[in-house]
Order: structure tokens, then sequence, then C-alpha cells
């Protein structure tokens, strides 16, 4: 068994805002780059690849360095960036958030970022893809745990407002 | 005879059976079983658009004057081979009250500040703009009752609601230079010239598509404002590269948007909020606590005095703020625990973007 040295609230909030406000758009913004690439779409692609790093960077600061509350949106990168100064993947994160000068041949380009995406996903744990028709079941069914889990230390839930507007009265 | 519209159509079916080798009757197929009478059929999103690639999906909106039941704000997940096809279903009234909401918001001088959705879900703008921009699958097109013309009412709409972002991103870069925080200065630079570009492009009456089309739509449809984006596409390092980037920033926006986006100008509209927190001084530490997120910040005695001389409030408006007030409340707000919030909005008739439409059959 291992102890986690860090309050239950703290602990499980972050690690839910982890795994579900971050890691399935994570996931998604793979298959949008390799969707660009194959298309031709370089503006597209460096969209994708900078959102990508940011999702990793902010997921990573979260289950490394346990923040709360995260900040709205357009400061999210620079917090979680600020968060990860001191860890190797916080340089790699820069990088694509930056955003590229030349893009790099597009096998490269997507191993970069895919390795970015596993590296969170080591720390931050697996989310099935909703979007996928193979995913989307056991996307639901993950879920429904984590709202048990979150529930269970009186935080709220994780999901966007927008997926549960008039399920909270 | 070839319409406008038969165009799209086919423009649409094409993309769809290239990209997914997907027949659009297959779609119709599929989502059969929502429709209630002559519901109409529309597609949005960026196949609709001419945007897309082989991993977008169709976005469908089935609605119409029979339609009985509306579907949750979720949409319903059909898939197709590779094609996801997003359907939301609507009653007529439910379109026609948030068009109206729409054409209230653009009417009055309040902030939007999420109204229309939040930056990830954007839900009402996209809806407003599948509805308006869509392409009628099947069905008679849909007619507004009771607001003006559903295109105007979404483009204006988005308009407004970049305007807003862009003074927001420009103004926090402006403080996070203040702080030395370059990183989330140029970032925020960025942003509000990104924002910019958006709002130019919905003056146009090109329908929406959110940022991570921005690029491929520079290039394809506003070949003009290419050059305009290149410069701040990627972000400097350094403190005097950041300032200067950050300088250009509002000068580039300023020229786009036709408004005063320094800082001194920015700042009688805005002002801070952070509820959650109170000071709680114990001996030598002075704690910013807020039990509701389970956070404290340890304050100097400079900090702690700064915030206990913040008046009344909160709100707290930036112009009565002292330079240490400022620093305190930014650093907060780069934290998560404090809001920065605009007394008005930014009416079209402020701004020299408006309006200008060069392709409304598009």
């Amino acid at each position: 068994m291992q102890s986690v040295d860090l309050g239950a609230r703290r602990y499980i909030w972050c690690r839910g805002q982890a795994a579900w406000l971050m890691g399935p758009p994570a996931a998604q913004w793979l298959e949008d780059l390799r969707g660009a690439l194959a298309a031709g779409q370089s503006g597209l692609a460096r969209h994708v690849s900078r959102q990508l790093a940011e999702d990793c960077a902010v997921m990573l600061a979260l289950t490394l360095t346990y923040g709360r509350p995260i900040p709205e949106p357009n400061m999210r990168g620079a917090w979680a960036l600020e968060r990860l100064a001191d860890h190797p993947v916080g340089k790699d994160c820069w990088e694509l958030i930056r955003g590229l000068e030349e893009l790099p041949e597009d096998d490269v380009l997507v191993e970069r970022c895919a390795m970015l995406q596993q590296k969170a996903r080591e720390v931050v744990g697996h989310v099935p893809d909703a979007l996928t028709p193979e995913g989307y079941y056991p996307a639901l069914g993950l879920a429904r745990e984590w709202i048990e889990l979150v529930s269970s230390v009186g935080e709220s839930g994780f999901l966007p407002s927008e997926w549960t507007r008039g399920t909270d009265a | 005879m070839t319409t406008v519209q038969d165009k799209r159509v086919e423009e649409l079916a094409a993309r769809v059976r290239e990209f997914h080798g997907v027949e659009l009757s297959e779609v119709l197929e599929i989502i059969d079983y929502l429709r209630d009478g002559e519901d109409s059929v529309l597609v949005g999103g960026s196949l609709a658009y001419g945007l897309g690639n082989q991993k977008s999906d169709l976005d469908i909106v089935v609605a119409g004057r029979a339609t009985k039941e509306s579907s949750s704000r979720m949409p319903l997940e059909h898939f197709i081979e590779t094609l996801r096809v997003d359907v939301w279903k609507l009653r007529e009234d439910e379109i026609e009250e948030l068009f109206q909401r729409a054409q209230r918001g653009l009417e009055s001088d309040a902030p939007f500040e999420g109204a229309f959705g939040d930056v990830f879900e954007q839900a009402d703008l996209k809806l407003l703009h599948r509805v308006a921009y869509g392409v009628i699958i099947d069905g008679p097109a849909l007619l507004p009752a009771g607001t003006r013309n559903y295109r105007e009412v979404a483009r204006d709409l988005l308009v407004r609601e970049y305007a807003e972002r862009m003074r927001h991103a420009l103004y926090v870069s402006q403080l996070a230079l203040g702080a030395q925080q370059f990183a989330a200065a140029a970032m925020n630079a960025r942003f509000g010239v990104e924002d910019a570009l958006q709002a130019v492009i919905a003056s146009r009456g090109l329908p929406f598509s959110d940022n991570k089309w921005l690029q491929v739509r520079l290039e394809k449809d506003t070949p003009d404002l290419r050059e305009v984006y290149r410069p701040f596409a990627v972000l400097p390092e350094g403190g005097a590269a950041t300032k200067k980037f950050v300088e250009a920033a509002i000068e580039q926006v300023e020229k786009l948007s036709g408004l005063r986006l320094d800082a001194d100008s920015l700042s009688s509209d805005a002002s801070w909020e952070a509820p959650d927190l109170r000071l709680v001084p114990a001996g030598d530490l002075r704690a910013l606590v807020s039990p509701e997120q389970d956070v404290v910040f340890e304050l100097d005695a400079n900090e702690a005095d700064a915030w206990k001389a913040l008046d009344g409030g909160p709100p707290w408006p930036c112009a009565s703020c002292t330079d240490i007030q400022m620093k305190v409340c930014y650093r907060l707000y780069a934290n998560g625990m404090a809001k920065l919030l605009w007394a008005r909005g930014l009416p079209l008739d402020r701004l020299s973007m408006k309006g200008v439409s060069v392709d409304a059959e598009r």
C-alpha cells in the first residue's frame, strides 16, 4: 500500500481534473495532428501541437505539483510551465507551446507529440477517448467511477458545466 | 440551374465521401429516427465550411416546426465507418429563443463573459452558426420569426465575443509583462492577435470555426490577413524580446479594431474580484486563505497592508488600485484565485471591424 502525503480533497481533485479536463482533449489533439498532416494542413498542425503541449503541461503540473485551482484558459499554459520549470518535460512543452519556426518531418512531429502525451499518461493514467466508437462506453463507465470518487471527498464534479447544465437542481 | 444551396450540398457530399467514404444518404438514414415530420437537417462544422480533413466529424442540427422534443446539450453520437456524426435536436422555439437572447446581448452594454458558451465548449456560439450558416441537406430552410436575419445576428455575436476576448487577453498580457511573467505576457499577446483576427474574419461574414482552424482559414479564405499573423505565430524568449512582442501585438490589434488597448486606457473598465479570500494574520504569518478552494498564500508585510487597504468590495476597480495592489491581484489571478471583470462590453459601434460582409452567400 502506498500512502498519499497530501490532503485527500486536493489529491483527488487534481488527479480528476488532469484525467478528465485535460486527458480527452490531449488524446483528440494527437488524432487531429495526424489528420492535419495527412491533409497537408500545416497551420492546423502547428495549432494542434501547441494545444497538445499545453494540455500535457497542465496535466503534469496538476499531478506532479498538485496546484489548485486551475486559472482561466488564457493563463493555464503559463501557470503550468512555471510549475514545471525544473522538470525536464517543461522544456519540451514550452518548445511546442511557443510555436515551431519550421515544421519538422511529419513523423518526427507526431513522435514528439506522442511522446509528450505518453509521458502525461504515465503519470495521469489512461482515459478512453469518448469520441471514438471503442472508447465511448468505457469512458462513460470510468466517468461514473470518478464522479463517485470526487463526491466521496466532498468535491464537485469535473465535467464541463455545459455537459451537466440542468442536472444540478 | 444549380443554386448556391445545391452547390454547397455537393461540395459537402464530396468532402464526406473523400475523407470517410460515406454518402450523405447514409447519414440521413442513421439519424432518421430523430426527425419529426419534415424536420430540417443542417450540417455545420469544419466539413460544411470548406475546412476539415479525414479526422473531422459532422455536426448536425435537426430542427423544424414539427419538432416535438429536444435532445440534451450533449450531442447524440453516431458512427458510420470512420465518420462521427454528432446530432443536436432542437425545437424551433428554442432556436428562436437563442437568437433572441443573442440579439438582446448585442443590444446591451454588459460584457458577454461566457454567456454564449465557455472558451472550450463555445456551445451557443457554435449552435448559432450551425443554424445560420449550416448546409441544409434535407428539409426546408429555417427562417427567423422574431429576430432579424440569423446570419447577421450570428456574425455580430461572434465579432463582439472575440473582440471582448481580445481586449481581455491584451490587458492581461500587459499586466503579466509588468509582473515579469514573460511566458504569460507573450502567450496572451498572441491570444489577443488571434482573437482580433477571428473577429475580423467573422465581420466578413464567414461562419465560425474555432481557433484550431484559424491558420488554415488565413491561408485559404483571408490571405490578406495572413501576413498580419505571421510575426506572432512564434513566441519570443526573454524579457526584452517579449516587451517588443507585446507592444507590436497591441499596435497591430489597435489597427484591426480601432480601439485604444494600452493598459491605462483599459484599466478604467477593469476590476478584480476575489470573493473567496480573506486575510488571517497569525503572528508573523500573514495568510490569505480560501477554505473553499483549500488554498493559502503567504503575504509579506507590504502585500498584507495593500490587501487590507483595498476599499470595500470586491470588485476593486483597477484604476483605483496601487501598484502593489495590482501586483497582488494579478498574482492571484495568475493562480486562479481572482477574476478580472469588465464593467462594459464592446458593442459593435465601438469597433471598426464591424459588419463588413464580403460573401453573405457562402
